[in-house]
């Protein structure tokens, strides 16, 4: 069985994007290095510096399958019609978006829960790893205690305001530990195991 | 003349001390375990003016070796002198200290006390340390203080001692400093057991 990983960039501060969703300072480092990275399934062409650029090949080789947010696919504009990194993407939502309610969608809709759609990511995932997107469920996630490792790609900035990563986990301590640090120019990609 | 910098043990959730904190539990609830990797490692490492010896790791004591000799003043608050106990009138690094505050507490205002307490706010506790501190550096040594340097523009440094906990709760480091992007270079990163030490340049010039 697989992991669950979370993943996000995130500002010094613990901001994942800005008020208004802003990304593009944070995501600087995807653009910022002077090694193509292709992205999986798409055609978007990531200038990374090559220790992310190595990182980013080992750690989304693993992912099988994602869940993410309605918020997440709907600030992304469904990722353009194709899901991110190629692999199974489960979307926790009330509502399903009935444009992509159809035969051969690449999404998959679920509507009873953060619980049910990582099931459902797990099984199809297989022997791979589960990558979880959205801070509502890495959040819940965190505090329902499925998730297993986090990765953070830290950036040399403060944003003063935005939305945070690490939020509503209610005054409850939990022990991580650190498995990797790589330090690449624009970014410190840090990898911790959330010790159960 | 040296730099101003700031140094502090954070989570990765940006909390130096956890909920609940006062005078009676500085570090709030579990706040305690921001401070594990100064006791955890097999190096003993005196805490220079003080009595305490820290046990560290290889890497964190070498940060340590270069890092302290270069602080020259200290500059903090009232609450933190007033937790400490003063130190005990000796108080870390053996340097002069500039302590941020409304009122002095006149048991301290003897020939040579390691104190001067500066009522007139953060800029002139940050001139005055400088000053004392010739060619070496400042440090700030409270979350307040650095939000307020910050502001002001005095601060040149950030020294964060990153260290691997979740606190869920707890005073924000990186608070009460407006909504405007503030750019960094990181400069330097140290991993060591139990905690990761990242320098970064505060970006000045626009």
């Amino acid at each position: 069985m697989g992991k669950v990983i979370a993943e996000f960039t995130m500002s010094l501060d613990g901001f994942i994007a800005g008020p208004n969703d802003e990304v593009n300072r944070i995501f600087g480092w995807y653009s910022s290095g002077d090694t193509d990275f292709p992205v999986p399934s798409s055609t978007m062409v990531f200038k990374l510096a090559r220790a992310s650029a190595d990182l980013l090949r080992e750690s989304w080789g693993t992912l099988g399958a994602i869940v993410t947010g309605r918020r997440d696919f709907d600030v992304s504009d469904a990722w353009g019609g194709t899901p991110p990194l190629g692999v199974p993407i489960f979307i926790v939502t009330h509502s399903i978006p009935q444009e992509w309610a159809k035969e051969g969608s690449p999404f998959t809709f679920v509507t009873d829960g953060v619980e049910s759609a990582l099931a459902q990511a797990k099984a199809s995932a297989g022997d791979k790893d589960v990558g979880i997107g959205g801070t509502k469920i890495t959040q819940q996630g965190l505090q329902a205690g499925y998730v297993d490792e986090i990765q953070i790609h830290l950036v040399p900035v403060l944003l003063g305001a935005g939305i945070r990563l690490f939020d509503h986990l209610e005054d409850e301590q939990i022990a991580l530990e650190k498995i990797r640090v790589i330090d690449a120019p624009d970014v410190t990609h840090l990898r911790y195991r959330v010790v159960k | 003349m040296g730099k101003v910098i700031f140094n502090m043990s954070m989570s990765l959730d940006g909390f130096v001390a956890g909920p609940n904190d006062g005078l009676e539990r500085p570090m709030g609830d579990g706040g305690e375990r921001l401070f594990k990797w100064y006791y955890s490692g097999d190096i003993d490492f005196p805490f220079p003016g003080t009595d305490m010896v820290f046990k560290v790791s290889r890497a964190s004591a070498k940060l340590f070796q270069e890092a302290w000799p270069t602080f020259g003043a200290i500059v903090t608050g009232r609450k933190t002198f007033d937790i400490a106990g003063a130190w005990g009138g000796k108080p870390p690094l053996g340097v002069p200290h500039f302590v941020v505050t409304h009122t002095v507490p006149q048991e301290w205002l003897k020939p040579g006390s390691p104190f001067t307490f500066v009522t007139d706010g953060v800029e002139s506790a940050v001139e005055k340390a400088k000053q004392a501190a010739g060619d070496k550096n400042v440090a700030v040594s409270t979350a307040s203080i650095m939000q307020q340097c910050f502001k002001a523009g005095l601060l040149d440094e950030i020294n964060i001692d990153l260290v691997p906990v979740l606190l869920g709760g707890g005073v924000r480091l990186f608070d009460h400093l407006g909504t405007e992007p503030i750019e960094l270079e990181r400069t330097r990163v140290v991993e060591a057991p139990g905690v990761t030490h990242l320098t970064f340049r505060v970006v000045k010039e626009k």
